[in-house]
């Protein structure tokens, strides 16, 4: 059994408007991610998965619910307020290499903890060793544009990772992605978890990575279809052979 | 964040943009060099006329007198008065009266002025031909109107230096009375003095004398003083005190003030001209941080997922325009300044072949650069104010996903 939660949401609604409609995105997620687990959700495109996530840190402010991360609504804070708890508590993934384009890879790395105040010469020390912790020291230097695909997203890893936060998530970061460099790129993640005792929350569409999950959830039209824990889910890989890949094929496709 | 770090990433994105960046700062270089350029003409000018028409020295010297020379005397007494006063370290006096030359068989009405040595030099009177007086002697200086009039031409005025003339003199009785005999009658007097110097002035005939001359004569009280203040700062003080006694002032400090006026309203005017040369440099920088803020709105979306407060968006936009404002007005205070200064090299160099006096026509005084270059960093700052604004309000999500 897991320990107390880090991250709760209890009754989470989004609604966009589009035109004079309101559409739900999310539509009641109730949902623990906990410490030190890795934990997926999963489900098609326009399922609501990267909405949920951004409501986790705080990007998308839900229409109703709240989303308590380390016993704090988040939803209640003011902008700055989520800045600040994005900046100190969270580290993201993104899908897409987003960049600083006039700073160096280094610089980049070292931002969260500039935005922070930290002293150059900590945020730099800092930004080395997470630069270190996955393999992408010697391009320090470079700019970000002119490294790979692959690269880019070890980058990314290591500026989620410089301010050493409790909780990581990460936005489908293979989906631009080989199967190499995605390979890496899940490598590190997973050991962050059993390695350095992170809580790694992922948003992916790749049902072949669930064997690497602690904890996972699937979502469908905005609404948790259902959970699985770590035995639920070896007992699903066991019985599901066959539809996982009618299913994988099934999403490479959208 | 620390504004020492937001400073660095505005100049590494000015840096980044390097073409772009060049041509805002170079508008904003013409505009303030423009300003700088055509004011200093009009300080130029200014201090040019201000010069010549008084002397620098004219600036620290009240010219004295009075009006009811029966009641307030400017006499002995009220010359001690104004020495005492803690700011002036000279006065002079003079006397004036009607005379008339004679020589020969001519004669001529004129002035006769009584005064010291020490006077002429305060009011920058120079002799020509012969030299001044001693304040004990006898001699005279007398000016080419009154040689003119009495029929001494000019290649006799050698010749003339060192004959005796004849002085009559009108006393009057104001100038003799004293406390003790308020009410005395004007007398005619004559003096014989030796011409000792010869002043070329054609307008009135006139003639100094040693003060001592007149007041051998009975004069107690004179025409008119010069005071002269330690510093031109102190005139105004001075001028009053004295002024509450009773006596009227002039001082050419008042021409001063009238050219310093005009030349305020031209070099507003100028400036203007200069101004306009800002005015479009500003926009072309409003229009760079635009175009930024759009190039830019991913990495402020990303800045602000990773942290960054509002403020410190806004403080990055911010540093760029004063960056942008500040190098442009730096160097737009250099540009102007330099071609001032080699406008002032090419018409001295002009000046000097032709034969003329040397004079300077560009002053950029340093209060003005500063002032200017404060004023640049104004513009920076009200035009960075708007994408600024813009920037800090960006929603980091919507700002991620902008294409």
């Amino acid at each position: 059994m897991a320990s107390k939660h880090l991250v709760r949401l209890a009754h989470v609604s989004k609604d966009f408007t589009v035109g004079k409609n309101d559409v739900g995105v999310l539509k009641d997620v109730s949902l623990h991610i906990y410490p030190a687990e890795f934990t997926l959700l999963y489900g098609p495109s326009g399922s609501g998965k990267s909405t949920l996530l951004n409501t986790i840190i705080g990007l998308e402010p839900p229409t109703k619910g709240q989303v308590f991360v380390d016993g704090r609504d988040i939803a209640k804070l003011g902008e700055d307020a989520r800045s600040d708890y994005r900046n100190r508590t969270v580290g993201v993934v993104y899908q897409q290499p987003h960049w600083v384009k006039t700073l160096n890879v280094i610089e980049n790395v070292t931002l969260p903890l500039l935005i922070q105040g930290r002293s150059k010469n900590y945020s730099f020390a800092r930004a080395e060793y997470s630069l270190q912790q996955v393999g992408m020291l010697e391009f320090a230097k470079r700019m970000p544009p002119q490294l790979s695909g692959g690269q880019q997203q070890k980058v990314g890893v290591a500026r989620a990772l410089v301010t050493e936060p409790e909780l990581i998530v990460a936005d489908e970061p293979t989906g631009n992605l080989d199967s190499q460099s995605s390979d890496e790129i899940m490598s590190i993640l997973v050991e962050l978890v059993k390695g350095y005792k992170r809580s790694v929350v992922m948003v992916t569409h790749e049902l072949r990575f669930l064997k690497l999950a602690d904890r996972a959830f699937s979502i469908l039209d905005g609404e948790l279809e259902q959970e699985y824990d770590k035995a639920a889910l070896s007992k699903f890989l066991e019985n599901y052979k066959e539809p996982l890949d009618i299913l994988r094929k099934g999403n490479d496709e959208t | 964040m620390k504004l020492s770090v937001l400073f660095q990433i505005a100049l590494k994105s000015i840096w980044g943009k390097k073409l772009r960046s060049i041509l805002t700062i170079g508008g904003v270089v013409v505009g303030i060099g423009a300003i700088v350029f055509l004011v200093s003409v009009g300080y130029g000018l200014q201090n040019l006329i201000v010069e010549k028409a008084t002397g620098l020295d004219a600036l620290r010297i009240i010219d004295v007198s009075t009006v009811k020379s029966q009641i307030i005397r400017l006499d002995e007494d009220s010359i001690g008065r104004f020495s005492s006063f803690e700011n002036v370290d000279n006065v002079q006096v003079v006397v004036n009266v009607p005379g008339r030359v004679k020589v020969g068989g001519s004669t001529t009405d004129t002035v006769v002025f009584g005064a010291p040595v020490e006077y002429l030099d305060l009011s920058g009177v120079k002799v020509d031909q012969g030299s001044v007086y001693e304040n004990d002697s006898s001699n005279a200086i007398i000016n080419s109107a009154a040689l003119n009039v009495i029929g001494i031409k000019p290649e006799q005025y050698q010749t003339f230096l060192g004959k005796e003339v004849n002085i009559e003199l009108v006393l009057l009785g104001e100038l003799i009375a004293t406390n003790d005999s308020p009410e005395e009658q004007t007398v005619n007097s004559e003096v014989t003095l030796t011409i000792g110097g010869i002043i070329n002035d054609d307008n009135t005939p006139y003639i100094f004398v040693p003060l001592k001359v007149l007041t051998d004569q009975g004069i107690h009280n004179y025409s008119q003083a010069k005071v002269r203040v330690k510093d031109n700062s102190q005139l105004a003080n001075v001028r009053d005190t004295i002024e509450s006694l009773g006596f009227s002032t002039k001082s050419a400090s008042d021409t001063v003030q009238q050219i310093d006026q005009i030349f305020s309203i031209f070099r507003i005017v100028v400036s203007g001209f200069g101004a306009i040369g800002l005015v479009v440099a500003s926009l072309g920088m409003f229009n760079t941080l635009t175009v930024s803020l759009l190039e830019r709105t991913r990495e402020i979306g990303l800045m602000k997922a990773l942290g960054a407060k509002r403020r410190d968006i806004f403080a990055l936009f911010l540093f760029e325009a004063l960056i942008i404002s500040g190098i442009g007005g730096i160097l737009g205070v250099i540009f102007g300044y330099a071609l001032g200064e080699t406008g002032n090299y090419v018409l001295n160099t002009l000046a000097v072949a032709t034969g003329n006096e040397p004079v300077d026509i560009f002053q950029t005084p340093v209060v003005f650069v500063i002032g200017l270059f404060l004023f640049s960093l104004l513009v920076g700052f009200l035009t960075g104010l708007y994408p600024s604004r813009r920037a800090r309000g960006l929603n980091p999500l919507d700002a991620l996903r902008f294409e």
